[in-house]
């Protein structure tokens, strides 16, 4: 009788705990590491002015899209990328969607988006990872991410350089 | 000497193949092992490879040094706490792509220093985000001021880290140039050697081909000339049959040749098949060949108790009878048991057979029988009936010298002649009336006693002297004749019954001639019949 007690008490202590453990998961989960007003992504014209700046609020305000991949030449594990489709957050703009568009991470590094990628493989400005925001030293906090899991032959070097990390800017033609 | 000769040409033969099969396998096995490889290489390069590590290098010592410069920029008050966060998050995240990659691996010399300045970078700013926050300008410039103490020296280890990059992408580059050079090699080892193997089964197939189609024209040669052969020998088959069969036809006697059990006719001549009446061998039927069913049986079964025979007369063609001489015997046609009738016909010999009879048993100048032919008949009746009575007549023209004498020969075989025709029209069977001598007849009476015979004899004796025997030059001749008449007697002879009747002749010429005496023997029973004679039948009447 006292054993049965004994193991009812230690189920119960798992179930707390592990509770315990899932509120702290969605509390990381739905914290970013970075404040949630901080300007992510600037859309600056051909002259170098500022169209647009978008906070995460923003982004997340607009309808999301989830695609799987992963990063190329990191080693990192293909994962589910979710945030805003690139076409849908170029169709915000008051201006017709420009025929490229040059995407700038904040280690300065860029490479030209044409707009038939955004047509036919419809990428994304990810802001989560696995349900995770990303933080700045892991290659975030925004991602252009290209569906490489339902595209196979995405799986070029012209696609891979044009998978930018740290994403900070769209400058426009 | 060495070895059984059989065997090791029989190994000489067998190993070619085996080395073709070997060859077959070979080239199979390194088809596969081509594919293995292709495959393989086809693997690695199907994603793009990862070069980059030069250009993560140079970003790793750019970031740094901007790192510096926002940390300067945060002493001096011109950078808030957020910048130097993003600053060195960027940063950290350039040693990030260093903390998985292999490509040192390929340095030909190791250089441990540069993982060392990897883990020491690591480390550090580590140390420095966590003491950052977003909010707290206070930290960001205790962490700028030591960043601006350590960063200077940094500097030249995360060039060292671009430098050992390049020279070891380079060495990776030139690691996957010999693989592929290598591969390239192992390809075109195998493609000579599938070559070759095409080659020589190429050359293989075709001396093969060589070889059937060498052989099949020498099978058509020998069949051809087999051909000929069966034909030559089927013509000269042909001659013979056509040459036996001339030879057959050419015979003057029939041929057949049929089955034992006269199902099937193997042969049969055209006289014969027409003799049985039939049209076409298969209609062919013994049986309908004879005349007489009797002498088909008797050929039939001496041929099946295995008998030959040899020149059996018989009567052929029922249709239009003939006299043939058959002879047959039994023999195997096929293994099977058959008969060779042969028929010769012999109408004509029968007929030459006949007039030489005819011509010895009849007197030429009457037509009746002659003297032996008459004697014959008679011995034959006299065995044939003698229980019977027989009678004998002894006929002798009167003064048959004086007619000769008087008008000549001629006129005297006129009279026996014409006598002949009386003796024929008076008695009613002729057949054993003969003349025996120059003007002397016989008549045998079978079945007739004494006086039957008697009675007869003196109708003989009117007829000759009641009317004229020949008309010459319209004077008529008679003539008168002497008739000795007299009985057989069982067990007596011939020569005993005709001296009985010469006597009773010369009785009857001694009493005066155209008479008819009987003498009674041996009985001495005298019983005279004498019918009334008239007595000037000595000499010949004449009107």
């Amino acid at each position: 009788m006292p054993r049965l007690l004994f193991r009812g008490l230690r189920y119960l202590l798992l179930l707390v705990l592990s509770g315990l453990f899932a509120v702290s998961a969605l509390a990381d989960a739905d914290e970013p590491p970075y404040p949630t007003d901080m300007p992510l992504l600037r859309i600056v014209d051909a002259a170098g002015n500022t169209r647009e700046t978008l906070t995460l609020e923003a982004l997340e305000a607009l309808p999301g899209r989830e695609v799987h991949g992963s990063i190329p030449d990191t080693h990192n594990p293909e994962a589910s990328w979710y945030g805003v489709s690139l076409a849908r957050l170029m169709a915000t703009l008051p201006i017709p969607p420009p025929a490229r568009l040059l995407a700038v991470g904040l280690d300065d590094y860029s490479d030209v988006i044409p707009r038939q990628d955004l047509e036919r493989y419809d990428p994304i400005v990810a802001y989560r990872r696995n349900g995770h925001y990303l933080a700045v030293d892991a290659y975030g906090p925004l991602v252009l991410m290209y569906p490489y899991a339902s595209h196979p032959e995405l799986h070029e070097r012209t696609y891979y350089s044009r998978t930018v990390w740290q994403l900070s800017e769209l400058r426009l033609p | 000497m060495s070895g059984s000769p059989p065997s090791s040409a029989a190994t000489h033969r067998r190993w070619p193949i085996i080395a073709l099969i070997a060859l077959a396998a070979a080239l199979i096995v390194a088809a596969l092992a081509g594919l293995a490889l292709i495959s393989k290489k086809s693997d690695e390069y199907a994603a793009p490879g990862l070069h980059t590590e030069v250009w993560q290098a140079y970003q790793l010592y750019n970031q740094l040094q901007r790192l510096e410069t926002t940390a300067r920029g945060v002493e001096a008050g011109e950078a808030d706490a957020a910048r130097l966060i993003l600053t060195l998050g960027v940063m950290r995240n350039t040693l990030d792509p260093f903390r998985h990659t292999r490509v040192f691996d390929y340095l030909p010399e190791p250089r441990p220093e540069i993982a060392a300045t990897i883990e020491r970078l690591d480390r550090r700013s580590e140390r420095w985000m966590a003491a950052l926050d977003w909010q707290k300008e206070g930290a960001a410039r205790v962490v700028a001021q030591e960043m601006l103490r350590t960063l200077p020296d940094e500097l030249r280890p995360a060039h060292d880290v671009i430098v050992v990059s390049n020279i070891a992408v380079a060495a990776k580059l030139d690691h996957e140039r010999q693989s592929l050079q290598r591969t390239f090699h192992w390809l075109t080892g195998m493609l000579v050697l599938l070559a070759t193997g095409c080659l020589v089964l190429a050359l293989k197939i075709l001396s093969s081909q060589r070889r059937s189609r060498r052989l099949a024209d020498a099978l058509q040669a020998l069949n051809g000339s087999l051909e000929r052969r069966v034909q030559r020998r089927t013509q000269l088959l042909h001659e013979r049959e056509t040459l036996l069969r001339t030879i057959l036809e050419s015979t003057p006697s029939e041929a057949a040749l049929i089955s034992a059990d006269q199902r099937r006719v193997f042969y049969a001549s055209d006289r014969l098949l027409a003799c049985a009446h039939a049209t076409r061998l298969e209609d062919f039927q013994l049986e309908a060949l004879f005349v007489t069913p009797e002498d088909y049986r008797q050929l039939v079964s001496r041929l099946d108790a295995g008998e030959a025979l040899h020149q059996i007369e018989a009567r052929l063609a029922p249709a239009a009878p003939y006299w043939a001489l058959i002879s047959a015997r039994p023999l195997q046609v096929n293994a099977q048991s058959a008969w060779l009738i042969w028929s010769l016909d012999i109408t004509r010999r029968k007929q030459m057979e006949q007039k030489l009879q005819t011509l010895a048993s009849t007197d030429a100048l009457t037509g009746l029988c002659n003297r032996r032919a008459l004697l014959r008949a008679t011995i034959r009746q006299m065995h044939a009936k003698r229980h019977t009575p027989l009678s004998l007549l002894l006929i002798d023209i009167d003064h048959f010298k004086n007619i000769n004498d008087k008008w000549g020969h001629p006129v005297g075989d006129q009279v026996l002649r014409a006598m002949a025709e009386r003796l024929r029209d008076t008695l009613r069977d002729a057949s054993l009336a003969g003349r025996i001598g120059g003007e002397e007849f016989a008549v045998v009476l079978p079945e007739t006693a004494l006086d039957r015979a008697a009675i007869v004899g003196e109708r003989l004796r009117a007829a000759m002297a009641d009317s004229p025997i020949v008309e010459l030059e319209h004077t008529p001749l008679t003539i008168t004749i002497s008739i000795g008449v007299t009985q057989h007697v069982w067990g007596e002879s011939l020569r005993q019954l005709a001296t009985r009747a010469d006597r009773a002749l010369y009785r009857a010429k001694h009493e005066g001639r155209n008479r008819c005496c009987i003498e009674t023997m041996p009985i001495p029973r005298n019983r005279p019949l004498h019918r009334a004679a008239p007595a000037e039948s000595d000499d010949i009447a004449s009107p």
